[in-house]
């Protein structure tokens, strides 16, 4: 159940180091706020572990994230830099508004009510701006909107995961007719589909952290005379647990592999990342159902931390498509003929 | 055997060259194509029709030859390539010919612990010439298999062999079989059993074809009255044989999955095609649960062939591998349940070649979480050795 325990080895990044970087992100991230948490990542050299090698880079950091229960605009740095260097312009601070959970994420902005709505992984800084995603027929530009016109139409996604540091924006207004900067059109596939991958491992992240909470409790907590750990009933659902965790674990693994290795030529790797989300958001809910179900009465109170992973996974499960909805896309994709690409080979 | 040697050391050393020779060859041999016709047969024609076409690969290139090491009659290669073949012959069309279930399962041990066993027996098997059972089970040793008590009792020069077996696949067309067996005492459990090859046409062995409920007979009953089985015929030696079961074990697990994950991919298409052609809307829920089931097979090719590699490159692949045989029963039994929710009626009441073959696999996909280690069994494997919960109370 170590992190990353199950991945195969990637090229870039060796073995060793991938451990001694698994060990600082986890010591950066018990020890540092959301808000400062992408100066730390900076100051920690993390741009360069990225540059070096973005997919293993990014699995890890998304993984720790999850597993540390972190909330913050990671995410959004790390879609926006996936957009290009110096994108559009060096230095300038910016948060991407993420298309709400109930509308397409592949087609922001597209709902038929002129209605601007979405999600902000954290409050952005005053004076910075905040990329609004539109489209227009299939190509999607980003409009730069000054921070202040977006909070003052936000309010805190906090309903479930109470420890989220997530804003919902949800306004009728047209955006400002004059913006700092012109609207830029970006690859927005490939977008949504870096940020599948990173919610997956993220996902992940927190799954394992449930499920070694859990694991410790019935280890511990002895009834019967005797450890609750030692009933089938207990083991077997835990096992279940696991083999959702390490076959996510494995699809996002091929996944991230055929996004960046050139000689992949069978899968598209937006359909891929879609296929790695979906797993990972149904390793969720398996998880944790069983967590909760594990820790007794313990598990629905706010005295055990089990209620925090079951919504950070909750939230993160809805962010870029649930895996109810991936599922169903998928499955209709297929049913209308697209080819059941293999993801994985030999 | 082939018209080109230099052009197979380069397969044999690069699966990624064997893959794409392999796959021209698939999609070009207009000789495949009689391989390629759907629907139901019995048992014994299918492994009859599989092993011909294993014969046809073999005598056409010996496409089929590659992962086996040129002492046992192969080409040379490992596991990679043997999973490729499965994977393109399911891309193409055609089946995973039936007795390579138990070529994995059974030649990787027999290769390790007896090569002149190997040497003599393994080329036929692999050109399809013959093919073997695997005789592990009986009646009272099921999941609990330390428990097993068909005996071998060594006199001078060879053993005789009494007792019963079940649950053998293959077992009413094999000509050989691999039993594990008792040659120390019941209470000694797993440390008093051999594993022996047995030809079944020595005197003495009987067998009685099972039918599974599709009325195939998949499975048979295998007795041993006093069987002379010569001692050269142990796979390992006496004693070695819960060494070499659970040698054998990861094959059956790793490569047994892979096999499943490439079919499975295959059937899933043909089901999309099946149902598109049935009248009316699907069922509710049906569109989340194709993409649901779809899911779950790449799943397991990505798991799976994570541990195929594995395997390759020369790991014990440990209890994790329990991992590898849950996931494949989710995919397989997913699978036929979709298909028989999805066909409605059509699953219960149609005649077509195609629907009577989804028919019979149903109840095949239901032995995906008994045989090879229950499910149950799985689960307490990932318990106790992966997760290190606390014991179950002793019995």
């Amino acid at each position: 159940m170590t992190p990353g325990s199950s991945t195969t080895s990637a090229p870039g990044l060796d073995p060793e180091l991938r451990s001694s970087l698994q060990t600082s992100l986890r010591e950066l991230f018990a020890a540092t706020p959301g808000g400062e948490l992408t100066a730390a990542l900076d100051q920690l050299g993390w741009p360069e572990v990225e540059a070096e090698d973005p997919a293993t880079a990014a699995r890890m950091l998304f993984h720790a994230h999850g597993a540390a229960l972190a909330s913050s605009a990671v995410l959004s740095d790390s879609i926006i830099r996936s957009f290009g260097p110096d994108f559009p312009v060096a230095g300038q601070r910016m948060s991407l508004l993420f298309p709400h959970p109930s509308d397409d994420g592949a087609r922001p902005g597209s709902q038929a009510a002129p209605r601007l709505r979405g999600i902000l992984l954290d409050t952005p800084p005053h004076g910075t701006l905040v990329l609004v995603p539109t489209c227009r027929g299939d190509r999607v530009m980003v409009h730069p909107v000054d921070s202040a016109w977006v909070l003052e139409r936000s309010r805190p996604a906090s309903g479930f995961d109470a420890s989220s540091t997530w804003l919902v924006v949800d306004t009728n207004d047209p955006l400002p007719e004059s913006q700092p900067r012109p609207p830029v059109a970006v690859d927005w596939v490939a977008a949504v589909a870096w940020g599948r991958r990173a919610i997956a491992a993220e996902i992940l992240g927190v799954c394992e952290a449930a499920l070694r909470l859990a694991a410790d409790h019935v280890t511990s907590r002895h009834q019967y005379g005797r450890a609750i750990g030692s009933f089938q009933a207990v083991r077997h659902r835990l096992s279940e647990a696991h083999v959702a965790v390490e076959s996510a674990t494995s699809l996002l693994d091929a996944v991230w592999g055929n996004a960046t290795d050139e000689s992949w030529f069978d899968s598209p790797p937006e359909w891929a990342a879609a296929a790695a989300k979906a797993r990972a958001g149904r390793a969720q809910s398996e998880v944790m159902r069983t967590g909760v179900q594990v820790l007794g009465a313990m598990g629905l109170t706010l005295e055990s931390p089990m209620h925090r992973h079951v919504t950070r996974a909750a939230a993160l499960d809805q962010l870029l498509g649930s895996h109810v909805r991936l599922e169903e896309s998928l499955g209709d994709s297929l049913l209308a003929g697209t080819t059941a690409y293999p993801i994985a080979s030999i | 055997m082939s018209e080109n040697g230099a052009e197979n050391t380069a397969y044999a050393t690069d699966p990624d060259e064997y893959r794409h020779a392999l796959r021209r060859h698939l999609a070009t041999a207009p000789s495949l194509a009689r391989f390629r016709e759907r629907g139901h047969k019995s048992t014994e024609e299918r492994i009859t029709s599989d092993a011909r076409l294993m014969s046809h690969l073999a005598a056409e290139g010996g496409w089929n030859l590659y992962g086996w090491p040129t002492e046992i009659g192969g080409l040379g290669g490992d596991e990679r390539h043997r999973g490729v073949l499965y994977d393109e012959l399911s891309r193409s069309g055609l089946p995973v010919p039936e007795p390579h279930l138990l070529i994995e399962t059974l030649v990787p041990a027999v290769t390790k612990f007896s090569p002149h066993l190997a040497r003599r027996h393994a080329a036929a098997f692999l050109r399809g010439e013959e093919w073997w059972g695997q005789c592990f089970s009986e009646p009272e040793a099921g999941s609990d298999l330390a428990a097993l008590r068909t005996k071998a009792t060594r006199q001078a020069d060879h053993y005789v062999l009494s007792g019963q077996k079940l649950w053998t696949s293959h077992g009413a067309t094999a000509t050989r079989l691999v039993c594990l067996v008792r040659t120390g005492t019941t209470e000694s459990r797993h440390r008093g059993l051999s594993m022996l090859m047995v030809d079944v046409d020595s005197p003495g062995v009987s067998v009685r074809p099972i039918a599974l409920a599709s009325g195939d007979n998949e499975l048979a009953e295998i007795f041993f009255d006093d069987v002379i089985v010569p001692a050269d015929q142990l796979v390992g030696t006496e004693g070695q044989g819960w060494a070499v079961a659970m040698f054998l074990l990861q094959y059956e697990r790793a490569m047994y999955a892979w096999q499943t994950a490439s079919v499975a991919l295959r059937r899933i298409t043909e089901l999309r095609r099946l149902v598109g052609e049935l009248p009316g809307p699907l069922p509710d829920g049906a569109r989340r649960r194709f993409g649901a089931c779809y899911v779950d097979i790449i799943t397991l090719r990505a798991r799976s062939s994570q541990t195929v590699r594995r395997l390759a490159a020369g790991d014990t692949v440990g209890p994790e591998a329990s991992v590898d045989k849950i996931l494949l029963a989710s995919a397989e039994q997913g699978l036929h349940d979709l298909a028989r929710d999805l066909l409605g009626s059509d699953f219960l009441l149609s005649d077509s070649a195609a629907v009577r073959a989804w028919r019979a696999d149903w109840w095949y996909s239901r032995s995906a979480t008994i045989l090879g280690g229950s499910a149950e069994v799985q689960r307490t494997i990932l318990a106790d050795h992966v997760l290190e919960l606390p014991k179950e109370m002793a019995r």
